[in-house]
């Protein structure tokens, strides 16, 4: 074809928000990094499959790596990974300036929309991208698909899942991290337009994270009915309940902090 | 005939201070209109009031008969420049401009190399945005109010950072879109010279006020 013919795809800003994502070299790396830290974990569970359980199937292989997070690399890494690709984009179009032309072409409250769809697709997909390609690593290594053993799972959260079954605990506890993904994010785009900068909003969700995992540490679990997100399900001292409950105190959270962000913003006179 | 832009007792005011002060202006099609004022006379507010990016305090900004400001409704058919030109730092110019032709869809690759390279840019510079200098960032953000080809043109301080050769080459490029596609053409300038030369009529501000000049 003629160069100067060639046309572009018309494919409106949160299309072109996605292929950004999906052809960012950070976003690949946070899935590289997060695939590390599973199989690290899986590394501090090695006595266990060599002696314990030498026949664990892939799905088990898949929940030592993936959910028993609450004291591998992953739970430390994790609250930081979901922000890095996307998580300050409405900040970074604000600081650049870019905003302004984007705003002549289209409505605020559909530029918002879209942001949000992106930013959140961006946290999950991190989680999800990763936690699905380290499965299929899993499978490869083990082509014989070896039957799950029952390693105790179904007495901590979302147990009756796991009773139930063990590959729909699995997925279930993908998106359960996706969501945790997404809400990461969102909190570090409030949180960069609140505090107008671009790395406090990278760093902030997860000292919020780690600080509010350290309290209850450090106070033996005695305030555990305050909401605190989680996504380490394992954790003897989370129930079901209390990953809704700090699920939906944590998506309250993000919205409480990206208003007053945005508020602060535009009076910044920044747009 | 229809008027590109229409303000009616326009003011902006943020906390005591007033920004703009009871604006009334009438822009009527294919016109080249000056602004001059020295930095922070509100000239760059008043431009962000016609293109919707901030809500007047009193009065309505109409741009080709359409209320703007409310309703989240920004003007059509219009091309901007404000303040300095922002765009991503690790993209290219022209992924830049593709990004945001994508939002309305009007143009595609081939017309945006074009204006590129008509105001002077070479469109297959892999540089990134942040590599760029100052001019070659205005000329982007010329390019950027100029790709999708609108009927009107909203330019603040165009000229800020260009070479004289730059300077004479964007003048005539402004006065060929407006004599050729009849283009109406709002600019502002510190320098009354450069004003002088392209516009029929120039206002100045002060202070939030505009008179004419």
């Amino acid at each position: 074809m003629h160069k100067g013919s060639q046309k572009i795809m018309h494919t409106g800003i949160l299309r072109n928000d996605l292929k950004r994502i999906f052809t960012s070299p950070v976003f690949w790396a946070t899935v590289a990094v997060s695939m590390i830290c599973m199989a690290l974990n899986l590394a501090d569970f090695k006595e266990v499959f060599l002696y314990q359980f030498p026949h664990l199937g892939t799905l088990n292989l898949f929940l030592y790596s993936a959910v028993v997070v609450g004291g591998g690399m992953l739970s430390v890494i994790a609250p930081v990974l979901p922000v890095l690709t996307f998580g300050t984009c409405i900040w970074d179009d604000m600081e650049s300036g870019y905003i302004r032309s984007i705003l002549v072409r289209m409505k605020l409250s559909k530029y918002i929309r879209q942001r949000i769809v992106s930013i959140s697709l961006s946290g999950g997909a991190t989680f999800f991208v990763s936690m699905l390609l380290y499965w299929g690593i899993m499978v490869f290594l083990d082509p014989a698909n070896s039957p799950m053993i029952e390693i105790g799972f179904s007495t901590t959260a979302f147990g009756s899942i796991y009773a139930y079954s063990m590959l729909l605990y699995c997925m279930f506890y993908i998106v359960l991290i996706m969501v945790f993904g997404a809400l990461q994010a969102l909190l570090a785009v409030g949180v960069s337009l609140l505090a107008q900068n671009r790395y406090v909003g990278l760093i902030v969700p997860a000292v919020l994270y780690h600080a509010g995992r350290i309290f209850y540490a450090l106070t033996n679990y005695r305030f555990s009915f305050l909401p605190w997100y989680s996504y380490s399900i394992t954790d003897a001292k989370t129930t079901s309940g209390q990953v809704y409950y700090d699920y939906a105190f944590y998506l309250i959270l993000c919205i409480v902090v990206f208003v007053l962000g945005w508020k602060r913003a535009m009076r910044s006179g920044r747009i | 005939m229809e008027n590109a832009i229409e303000l009616v007792n326009v003011t902006k005011k943020i906390g005591q201070d007033v920004l703009l002060s009871k604006i009334n202006l009438v822009i009527p099609t294919g016109r080249i209109i000056g602004i001059v004022g020295q930095n922070g006379s509100g000239k760059s507010m008043l431009f962000k009031a016609i293109s919707g990016l901030i809500r007047t305090t009193e009065g309505d900004v109409h741009v080709w008969g359409k209320e703007i400001g409310k309703h989240g409704n920004f003007p059509e058919d219009t091309g901007f420049l404000i303040e300095r030109p922002g765009f991503l730092p690790h993209l290219s110019g022209l992924k830049n401009l593709e990004i945001l032709a994508d939002i309305q869809k009007k143009i595609d690759r081939t017309q945006i190399k074009a204006t590129m390279s008509l105001i002077g840019l070479d469109p297959d510079l892999k540089r990134s945005f942040s590599k760029y200098s100052l001019g070659m960032k205005q000329k982007l953000g010329i390019a950027q109010a100029l790709m999708e080809k609108p009927r009107l043109l909203v330019l603040d301080e165009p000229m800020n950072n260009l070479d004289e050769e730059s300077i004479d080459r964007l003048r005539e490029i402004l006065i060929e879109l407006n004599q050729k596609e009849k283009v109406t053409i709002l600019l502002t300038s510190h320098d009354a010279q450069d004003i002088r030369m392209l516009c029929s009529t120039v206002y100045t501000i002060k202070n939030g006020i505009l008179s004419i000049l």
